[in-house]
């Protein structure tokens, strides 16, 4: 597992153990993301992201690599 | 600024999701995206208080999901991380919002996932699918009642069991084998065998089995030797033992005596000693008991508590008792129930027949059996709320209180069957008005004995109920002139052999039957007064109203209008006559009663109101319906959709519903003479139509048939006032009779005719004359005659002796009586209509003045003859057969019509 460290003063085990706790929702709540997107998003969201705006992004970059992905599989399958 | 913090990050952001490359042109426009979502975005800021409402909504969502595991993990993971000293110092506010915020927008239908896929975690996973699940069955197990805590134990054990031997899952494949295939074998099996161990007869050597088969598995069978003690026990305390079976009666039945009356323990132990014949009692309950009464008042028949003898009369079965009594004080309390079940019997026995054999019974019947199937449906609704009771168990309820719930119904009973035995007591092969007439009055002398207030309710609604056939049948009658009594059970009868325009019309068209019946109707052969006393003072008016209107109608028949045939329009406005009966007598009743009852009637009259306003609304569209069909006049509108403009029917059952509900609505509060009731209700409606009929009746006949005219040709001519008409016709017969010329009928006719039509020239033709010649020797041997002869009836003997040939005067009126030949004047006009017309009018005062009067001109005329000439004619009008009669009929008329004038 990353261990992946955020740009905040704590200590790095609080951090570390927020950012677990904040992985632990996330797998509760079947958001779909993964350490490495989330800690993208914390960070973004410390930037001043605004998390709804940052949530649409994700969604629609999802949507459209899938559709992407299907085109793909369907070419191939066609081929 | 902002735009190159986001930069790097984006694209990390669109790398790791898309798996572009950052010379692609995906991932210019996916950067594109990225930051103008994120720069130049419309999304409010972060409402923390709304994120908290979404999370604990979450977790509820959770809890009604039954995941309350996952609950609990997301609150205390929420407070946990909100709770971080991460968040206290930190540069942006409120971030730990937002980063929740996020997940939630993220979250993705998280109820329905299942949560620890084994790639995860194996070991956590597992962990948390048993624990889970466990954890779940426990929560159901907590819902049910005692499956729950039964099964809930089992679990843990075997919970237990795995997390002691999770180590071993790798391990020994014997153990496993042991251990883990028996147990996954024995907890379907357990499972199974734990459902059959619910049931009563399940024997108890399968669970041993399943607990023996299984070496590592002892704590199994314990657990299902204690779960099927602990099944029974719930069974015994849950389940109603079949108390009607000999085997459960005795043995189960005790258990639920808590607190038996010794002292009737006791008695029945020492009876026992001396009657070692009879049967042991069978001990039940109460509560048995009292749902058995109901029952058995619901449906009378044979039942666990009483059976029938060999005459077919309920009795108690012998060997019944509660522990609460004696048997015989039992027996004895029952014995006040069962004949109260006979007579219901006999009632709902004739209910059904009538329902079963309607075309036998006369329609009285049929109304006097609906009003007592109202009685009986509100009699099986009030058993059916006292059972609910005893089922709810909410109260106490004993054999007292069902008495003294039962005792006014039972009181009813009484007096219905009473009344209702009385009613029916006439033979079947009596007639039909005979059976009807003497249901009627049974129930009105029943009514108006009746002791009690409440008695006096249920009699008068059932006399009501049987009372609307005979109002319908008048109604039709008096207001449309149409007698219909199909099944011949009213008091009066039309007879057929007399039509509208017979002679006899006045006289013999109606019938009143005999109100004493003496024909041996009854099974003991005596004559009893079979009619309500308060129809025998309408029934003349009745008659003359029922008269009346079929006149007119056959009058009126010929000249039916566009608007169709005269109807009284007191029906239209008003309703029917049942309806106007039964509101009047609901004032009277009102009236009589105080005022607080007048509120309790007004109220329960609202109520029920208000229960049928939707029907009524329901009905007013569908009668504007029928009268725009009835505007457009289209007969094919009103047959393709009979459902939609079939109202007349439902019409029909709407008033007849109100009227049911407005008799079944009332209530008698206080002591009345209910013949007082009924004639102040009925005989103004009856005495005012037959004044109305009257007057419609003369106006018909004066307007149409200008009566006036007539009768003043009458008078005129018949009557001779019109002396100078008259007087040249009298000249010229007396001349042809003087010299002896032969008198033919059309030439008397046609100088009749003459003279007549210089006066009355629409009415001349009318008239005719005819003559019949006498016997030639009649003549010769009167002449012989000496002895004196009778003094005709129409001779004025005051007149006669003024002159002084007395005798002469009366030879010669009789010898010309005799003699000469009958001339008779025709005038064919409604003499039917006229003679008994006075019948049909009111205030006809007597006139024998007018009488007298006209005998005297008659008397003058014969002077007058004599006087002339010794041979005369005496002149015989046909009308003179009724003369007196008729011209007291006549001048009355006349009298009554200038007085009008």
């Amino acid at each position: 597992m990353e261990e992946v460290t955020m740009s905040a003063k704590g200590s790095g085990m609080t951090a570390k153990e927020t950012f677990q706790t904040l992985m632990e929702m996330s797998k509760l709540l079947n958001t779909g993301l993964d350490e490495t997107t989330l800690a993208l998003c914390v960070r973004l969201c410390e930037c001043g992201a605004n998390p709804e705006s940052l949530a649409k992004v994700i969604v629609e970059l999802r949507r459209e690599v899938a559709a992407l992905n299907m085109d793909k599989n369907q070419t191939k399958q066609g081929q | 600024m902002t735009y190159r913090k986001y930069e790097p990050l984006a694209k990390e952001l669109i790398t790791h999701l898309s798996g572009f490359k950052e010379d692609e042109e995906n991932f210019f426009r996916c950067e594109q995206y990225v930051l103008s979502n994120l720069l130049y975005h419309h999304c409010l800021d972060v409402n923390s208080h709304a994120v908290r409402r979404s999370l604990d909504g979450l977790i509820l969502k959770f809890c009604v999901h039954g995941q309350h595991n996952r609950a609990e993990n997301l609150k205390k993971l929420t407070q946990r991380f909100l709770k971080s000293p991460f968040f206290k110092d930190h540069t942006v506010l409120d971030i730990q919002w937002s980063l929740l915020s996020l997940l939630l927008h993220l979250s993705n239908n998280p109820t329905k996932f299942l949560q620890g896929s084994p790639q995860d975690n194996p070991h956590e996973v597992i962990e948390v699918d048993l624990a889970s699940s466990y954890a779940v069955q426990e929560d159901e197990v907590k819902e049910d009642f005692d499956w729950g805590a039964y099964l809930k134990e089992d679990n843990e054990e075997l919970s237990s069991r795995k997390d002691e031997s999770l180590s071993d899952w790798s391990s020994d494949e014997e153990d496993e084998g042991n251990v883990f295939g028996p147990l996954s074998i024995s907890r379907t099996q357990s499972d199974v065998s734990q459902c059959t161990l619910l049931l009563p007869a399940v024997p108890e050597g399968e669970t041993s089995k399943t607990g023996l088969a299984h070496g590592g598995a002892s704590t199994v069978g314990t657990v299902t030797k204690e779960s099927s003690h602990r099944a029974q026990s719930w069974l015994e305390a849950n389940l109603q033992p079949r108390f009607w079976c000999e085997k459960d009666s005795g043995a189960t039945s005790m258990q639920f005596n808590k607190d038996p009356n010794m002292v009737s323990k006791l008695w029945e132990e020492n009876q026992k000693w001396h009657a070692v014949d009879k049967p042991a009692p069978k001990l039940v309950s109460e509560w048995v008991v009292m749902r058995e009464i109901l029952w058995v008042l619901m449906k009378p028949a044979e039942s666990f508590l009483i059976t029938k003898d060999t005459n077919g009369v309920f009795i108690m079965r012998s060997n019944i008792t509660i522990s609460s009594l004696v048997q015989n004080a039992f027996r004895s309390y029952l014995s006040t129930i069962m004949p109260t079940v006979q007579k219901l019997e006999e009632i709902n026995k004739f209910i059904k027949r009538t329902n079963h054999e309607i075309y036998n019974f006369p329609s009285t019947y049929l109304s006097y059996a609906q009003g007592l199937n109202l009685w009986s449906q509100k009699f099986l609704e009030h058993l059916s709320k006292l059972e609910k009771d005893l089922k709810a168990q909410e109260k106490t309820c004993t054999l007292l209180w069902l008495n003294k719930e039962l005792k006014p119904w039972i009181n009813d009973v009484a007096v219905i069957y009473a009344a209702h035995m009385e009613g029916l007591s006439v033979i079947d092969t009596a007639p039909n008005w005979t059976k009807a007439t003497w249901l009627l009055r049974a129930l009105f002398e029943h009514l108006s004995s009746a002791g009690d207030m409440k008695s006096q309710t249920v009699l008068l609604r059932l006399f009501l109920h049987s009372l609307r056939y005979y109002l319908s049948i008048i109604h039709n009658w008096q207001y449309n002139g149409n007698f219909q009594d199909d099944k011949d059970e009213f008091l009066v009868k039309r007879n057929k052999d007399v039509s509208v325009g017979d002679e006899n019309y006045w006289k013999s068209a109606y019938i009143i039957k005999n109100v004493k019946c003496s024909d041996g109707c009854f099974p003991d052969q005596h004559s009893r007064k079979t009619v309500v006393p308060f129809l025998v003072p309408i029934l003349k008016s009745l008659v003359v109203v029922g008269k009346n209107r079929e006149l007119m109608a056959s009058l009126t028949s010929h000249q039916v209008s566009k608007k169709g045939i005269v109807k009284n329009p007191s029906k239209d406005d008003k309703g029917s006559l049942e309806q106007q009966f039964v509101e009047n007598v609901q004032k009277l009743l009102v009236e009589a009663s105080d005022s607080k009852q007048e509120q309790i009637v007004d109220k329960t009259e609202v109520m029920e109101n208000e229960g049928s306003v939707q029907d009524k609304i329901v009905c007013e569209v569908q009668d504007r319906l029928h009268s725009l069909a009835l505007q457009l006049d289209d007969t094919y509108l009103l047959e393709t959709h009979p459902s939609t403009f079939h109202f007349q029917d439902k019409t029909a059952n709407r008033i007849s519903d109100d009227i049911s509900r407005t008799i079944e609505g009332l209530c008698i509060n206080r002591g009345l003479s209910m013949e007082r009731i009924f004639s102040l209700a009925l005989h103004p409606l009856i005495q005012g139509e037959e004044h109305v009929s009257s007057s419609q009746l003369l106006s018909l006949l004066t307007t149409e048939y200008k009566l006036r005219d007539h009768l003043q040709l009458l008078r005129g001519v018949l009557l001779m006032e019109e002396g100078d008409v008259m007087h040249e016709f009298y000249s010229h017969l007396f001349v042809k009779i003087e010299s002896g010329d032969i008198i033919d009928s059309l030439g008397l006719t046609l100088h009749l005719q003459d003279c007549i039509s210089r006066r009355f020239p629409d009415f001349a033709q009318s008239f005719s004359v005819f003559v019949k010649q006498q016997d030639v020797g009649v003549e010769e041997d009167l002449l012989e005659q000496k002895e004196p002869l009778e003094v005709p009836d129409s001779v004025d003997l005051e007149t006669a002796w003024e002159d002084n040939d007395s005798e002469i005067l009366i030879k010669k009126l009789n010898w010309s009586e005799k003699v000469l030949d009958d001339i008779t004047v025709h005038y064919p006009v409604l003499m039917h209509c006229f003679l008994d017309l006075r019948s049909g009018l009111t205030r006809t005062p007597k006139c024998l003045s007018h009488s007298v009067f006209s005998k005297n001109v008659l008397s003058k005329l014969y002077l007058f003859s004599g006087l002339c000439s010794p041979i005369f004619n005496l002149l015989h009008f046909e009308i003179l057969k009724f003369t007196c009669h008729f011209i007291d009929h006549v001048n009355s008329l006349l009298r009554l019509f200038w007085e009008s004038m």
